[in-house]
């Protein structure tokens, strides 16, 4: 991503969503919600201090699978990965995640090279639990890194320190972990840009195979949000944020990791199967409190309360709160802001087959904008239909059949995705 | 009968000094309402309620046993109290033989007080001085005594002194309106001549005339004639009025109640116009009669294109029960399909805009408001210009006229230093200076229309710690060095944005009004260049620069509905903005001309 469009190994790539022997395989969540500490940025469903209720979670975690393996579409399905999230999910101990993912295995079509990702907090896991998971048929870590500098982490009230995580990497290394992850925060309240340009140096040094770097958000209802609102301390300003999402853009591109979707850099071939389901439109059980799930225009998601889970699944009742159907309007626009959030972008192809419309049709007046174009004018109509024409705007570029942000578009991704609603 | 038993009258008074009080306080005394009604049953639309001011002028008739034993038929007639409504006041007052002038107490004579004191003297009203609120701490009974003394000439003893609110004085006063003021003429075998003095729409009955019968009489089935327009109607009923409608056999002269003609719009039923008799019409109509003429004008734009339909049935249906609201289909290359309107002023304005909002629930964008210009090409054509985008361009312009007005400024003495700088810097012409009393002066100016409607009155308050008051007139058009300022984004001008301004101010205008745009418009994709121009010369640029970064993090399984509904809220921000062009502008930007200081 240094330039605005350069060719994409991703492209032609994207996947065609649904359930089926010729369609693509889905993707399998489970949350774990217990974690030592609750981190005050932390918006997902957590529990601290509740690690007695972990066996009973797992055995309902085993009636939430047992009832979607006996039944459509899921228990049809084929998977090809597998993503325990959280919470943190390396509180469970090796045997824990062993008969779990050995369940799975017994309930479901499960791919023989699947993605199996354990989210990990790089205090939770010495080099002998390390080589267990990897036993157990983990093949993918996700450390929480989120900062070398131990002043950030205390900010953001990790309970690991530096020496921790650099170990932990180590370790799993050792242990034979060939795929990792590193998740990052950036824009942290009075953080520089030489301090994050130090957290990216020093993840280069290490080398995973995939870095998330995110820019700080501040959730409703966090507590970090709560500090903010009360004037404990200032976002960064715009200009700084900026210059941080360029500079993590440029440095992690000069170093094989270009950034495939916002917040997701990766060393070709270690893209992260299983979120690549998410942004594709591809069928995904959740299974696990507050866990969502998409199949076939439908998404739904359980309670995000444990004493709920825990009782829905022991009286045998589904414990979902809620579902929406998506409209064809909504399904375009998921399409459209989710392939754009992706380097490889809206494959027009794909969009005109899954969606019964081409791109063109749908969002003939955002494009002639995007591309400051009369209707008159042919330019948009042959670039279009002619993959060997290509349009270059300030903010997106229309090239070989695919739709893409440019460099400056992925800064202000936001403004141009709410135009294709 | 007679009508020696009949007296009409109305209460004036400056806005706040009581009016609306001292008339509850005389139903209650007279056993037409008692004290639990809703205070000032006079106004009865929400709007003015919630203003403190009486927009339409209503009447009430009241059964009241004189001290001296014989039983009156008094007839209260309401007047509007704002500067806007001139000419409604003038009519109200012409339907009367006497006025009760009410004077606060504490505050003294205000413009008010003495433009509708002249207004009844012009039509010959005998005048019951009453000086308000004097159990006020603040009141200074001798010093307010003097300064009505003096405006009227007359004896102190004729002032009653009174608290409304107390109920002190009412008695007095009502009293006084059998006294002194008149009975009405008694000419009941002429033929009939009716004055309409206001009317509302009922959406049952249509339009409803309010009227006071000057010779004649008007019964139900009888044929009218509106002198103004030559159209006939058969009436359906008449009565008179208190607080609800009671119907009677016929209406006679001296009375003063309602018509109702069967006609389907307020237009038929025009204020100052004389009803009579299609088949014994009388020659002349009574006297005063005008067309009413807007002052103010303005886009109405409706924020979504496809509401243009409803926007104009809803002005329709305004248009029904306010005669006075001018409308004519516009369109603006920024703005789309809308509509010219023309207002008595600036607060008929806003009252129209709300009731859109609130009583049609439309999404309505108003620009800035102006006068109306009076062009004349070389070729010698007149073009009237209620609209900058009219103006003729420069090459065929010869000169153009505005509108003046007159007014009368009453001040402490103290502020009258600040009063002329402001006067100074809204082009006024210093006429001369009358002191009421020692610390009371009234100064008379002419003004630009233009210079006044938009916070004139706002910043003479200010100036004046809210002593001042302000009245004004329409006076006549004079010729004016005056140049139409146009506002380009990214080149291109947008008409809704233009603006007729002296020449001497355009510089430091175009200036301020681009630096306000650039505060008001949010960033977007693309820079916006905002420019003033005067013709094609730039006399003021600035630049809203384009986003420079907007874009959230994470987007995984549960955020991608949440991010989905977070971006078309995004989109519906955007929504409520106007496209013009590339630019998105917020409605706030068609109205920055009023916010520059």
């Amino acid at each position: 991503m240094v330039k605005g469009c350069e060719p994409n190994p991703l492209a032609g790539e994207t996947a065609t969503p649904g359930i089926g022997p010729q369609q693509k395989p889905a993707g399998l969540y489970i949350h774990i919600p217990f974690c030592d500490i609750r981190c005050g940025y932390c918006d997902f469903f957590t529990l601290a201090d509740r690690h007695e209720q972990i066996p009973a979670y797992l055995s309902a975690l085993h009636k939430e699978l047992d009832s979607y393996a006996a039944t459509t579409p899921f228990g049809q399905a084929e998977f090809d990965s597998i993503f325990l999230g959280g919470g943190t999910p390396s509180l469970l101990n090796p045997h824990q995640v062993d008969s779990l993912l050995s369940f799975i295995h017994s309930r479901f079509t499960i791919s023989v090279d699947t993605e199996i990702t354990l989210e990990t907090n790089p205090g939770t896991v010495d080099l002998a639990k390390l080589r267990d998971l990897r036993s157990a048929g983990v093949n993918r870590l996700s450390l929480g890194v989120q900062s070398f500098r131990p002043e950030e982490l205390l900010f953001l009230d990790r309970d690991h320190s530096v020496d921790d995580s650099i170990r932990c990497y180590d370790h799993a290394r050792k242990a034979g972990f060939d795929n990792i992850n590193f998740d990052l925060i950036s824009g942290l309240p009075s953080q520089s840009v030489q301090e994050w340009q130090f957290n990216l140096q020093t993840t280069i040094e290490l080398g995973p195979n995939h870095i998330s770097a995110y820019n700080l958000t501040f959730e409703d209802g966090t507590p970090l949000t709560a500090q903010l609102r009360r004037g404990v301390f200032r976002r960064p300003p715009t200009e700084t944020e900026r210059r941080m999402l360029l500079l993590t853009v440029e440095m992690l591109a000069a170093h094989d990791y270009p950034q495939y979707e916002i917040s997701n850099f990766a060393h070709p071939g270690a893209t992260c199967r299983h979120n690549e389901k998410y942004w594709n439109g591809n069928p995904y059980l959740g299974v696990g409190a507050s866990a969502h799930s998409y199949v076939s225009g439908k998404r739904f998601w359980n309670v995000s309360n444990l004493k709920a889970y825990l009782e829905g699944l022991e009286q045998k009742q589904a414990p979902i709160a809620g579902e929406e159907v998506l409209t064809n309007k909504e399904l375009d626009f998921e399409r459209a802001y989710l392939g754009l959030r992706q380097r490889s972008g809206i494959n027009l192809r794909h969009f005109e087959a899954e969606r019964g419309v081409s791109v063109f049709t749908r969002y003939a007046s955002t494009l002639h904008k995007f591309f400051s174009l009369t209707f008159e004018d042919p330019c948009l109509n042959e670039a279009y239909t002619n993959g060997n024409r290509s349009l270059q705007g300030k903010h997106l570029c229309l090239q070989d059949g695919h739709l893409r942000l440019t460099r400056e578009g992925v800064l202000v991704c936001d403004a141009i995705c709410s135009e294709f609603v | 009968m007679s009508t020696q038993h009949i007296r009409n009258f109305c209460i004036i008074a400056h806005i706040d000094h009581g009016k609306s009080t001292l008339a509850d306080r005389m139903l209650e005394k007279t056993g037409t309402l008692s004290r639990v009604n809703v205070d000032q049953v006079l106004d009865d639309m929400d709007l003015e309620r919630e203003r403190g001011i009486t927009i339409k002028a209503h009447s009430v008739t009241m059964s009241y046993k004189h001290t001296a034993g014989k039983d009156y038929t008094l007839n209260l007639i309401d007047t509007p109290g704002h500067v806007d409504f001139t000419y409604e006041v003038s009519r109200s007052l012409a339907a009367c033989e006497g006025a009760v002038l009410v004077v606060d107490a504490a505050q003294g004579v205000e413009a008010q007080t003495i433009s509708n004191l002249y207004l009844a003297l012009e039509n010959d009203l005998t005048i019951i001085p009453v000086l308000n609120k004097v159990d006020l701490k603040s009141a200074q009974v001798e010093a307010v005594s003097q300064q009505v003394v003096d405006i009227l000439g007359i004896d102190k003893s004729e002032i009653i002194l009174s608290s409304a609110k107390a109920g002190q004085g009412v008695d007095e006063v009502l009293a006084a309106v059998v006294d002194r003021i008149p009975p009405p003429a008694d000419n009941p075998d002429q033929p009939l001549r009716a004055l309409i003095f206001d009317s509302i729409f009922d959406s049952y009955r249509g339009a409803i005339a309010y009227i006071r019968v000057f010779e004649g009489q008007i019964v139900p089935g009888m044929e009218i004639k509106f002198f103004s327009t030559g159209k006939k109607f058969e009436v359906a009923e008449v009565g008179v009025l208190q607080l609800d409608k009671l119907k009677r056999k016929k209406l006679a002269v001296g009375e003063v109640g309602y018509c109702i003609p069967g006609a389907k719009q307020v237009e038929d039923t025009k204020v100052g116009d004389t009803i009579i008799s299609a088949s014994n019409p009388a020659t002349e109509p009574l006297p005063g009669y005008q067309e009413v003429k807007p002052m103010v004008f303005s886009g109405l734009f409706p924020t979504e294109n496809e509401d243009y339909e409803e926007l104009r049935s809803s002005l329709e249906r305004l248009k029904l029960n306010d005669s006075s609201l001018m409308y004519e289909p516009e369109t603006s290359q920024a703005l789309g399909f809308g509509f010219r309107a023309g207002f008595l002023g600036l607060l008929h304005m806003e009252i129209i805009q709300e009731r859109l909002e609130r009583e049609y629930g439309l999404d309505i964008l108003t620009t800035v408001p102006n006068v109306e210009y009076r062009a004349y090409t070389k070729a010698g054509e007149l073009v009237l210009v209620d609209n900058p985008a009219l103006l003729p361009a420069l090459g065929v312009l010869d000169y153009i006229q505005e509108p003046y007005i007159s007014a009368d400024i009453i001040t402490p003495t103290e502020y009258i230093g600040n009063i002329m700088k402001l006067s100074q810097d809204r082009r006024g012409i210093y006429k001369n200076t009358e002191y009421i009393d020692q610390t009371r002066a009234s100064l008379h100016y002419d003004f630009p229309l233009a210079e006044i409607i938009f916070d004139f009155y706002d910043k003479l308050k200010s100036l004046t710690r809210g002593y001042a008051s302000l009245d004004y007139h329409f006076d006549d058009y004079r010729r004016s060095d005056l140049v139409k300022l146009d506002i380009m984004l990214n080149n291109e001008p947008v008409d809704a944005l233009s603006y007729i301004i002296h020449k001497d101010k355009a510089f430091e205008w175009g200036r301020k009004i681009c630096s306000k745009l650039k505060e008001l418009i949010p960033r977007q994709l693309f820079e916006v260049a905002v420019q003033a121009a005067i013709g094609n010369k730039i006399i003021s640029r600035t630049t809203v620069r384009a986003l420079r970064k907007n874009v959230t993090a994470k987007c995984y399984g549960g955020d991608i509905s949440r991010k989905r509904k977070l971006l078309e809220r995004q989109k519906e921000g955007k929504k409520r903005m106007k496209q013009v062009g590339k630019v998105e502008l917020p409605q706030e930007a068609f109205l920055a001309v009023l916010k520059v200081e």
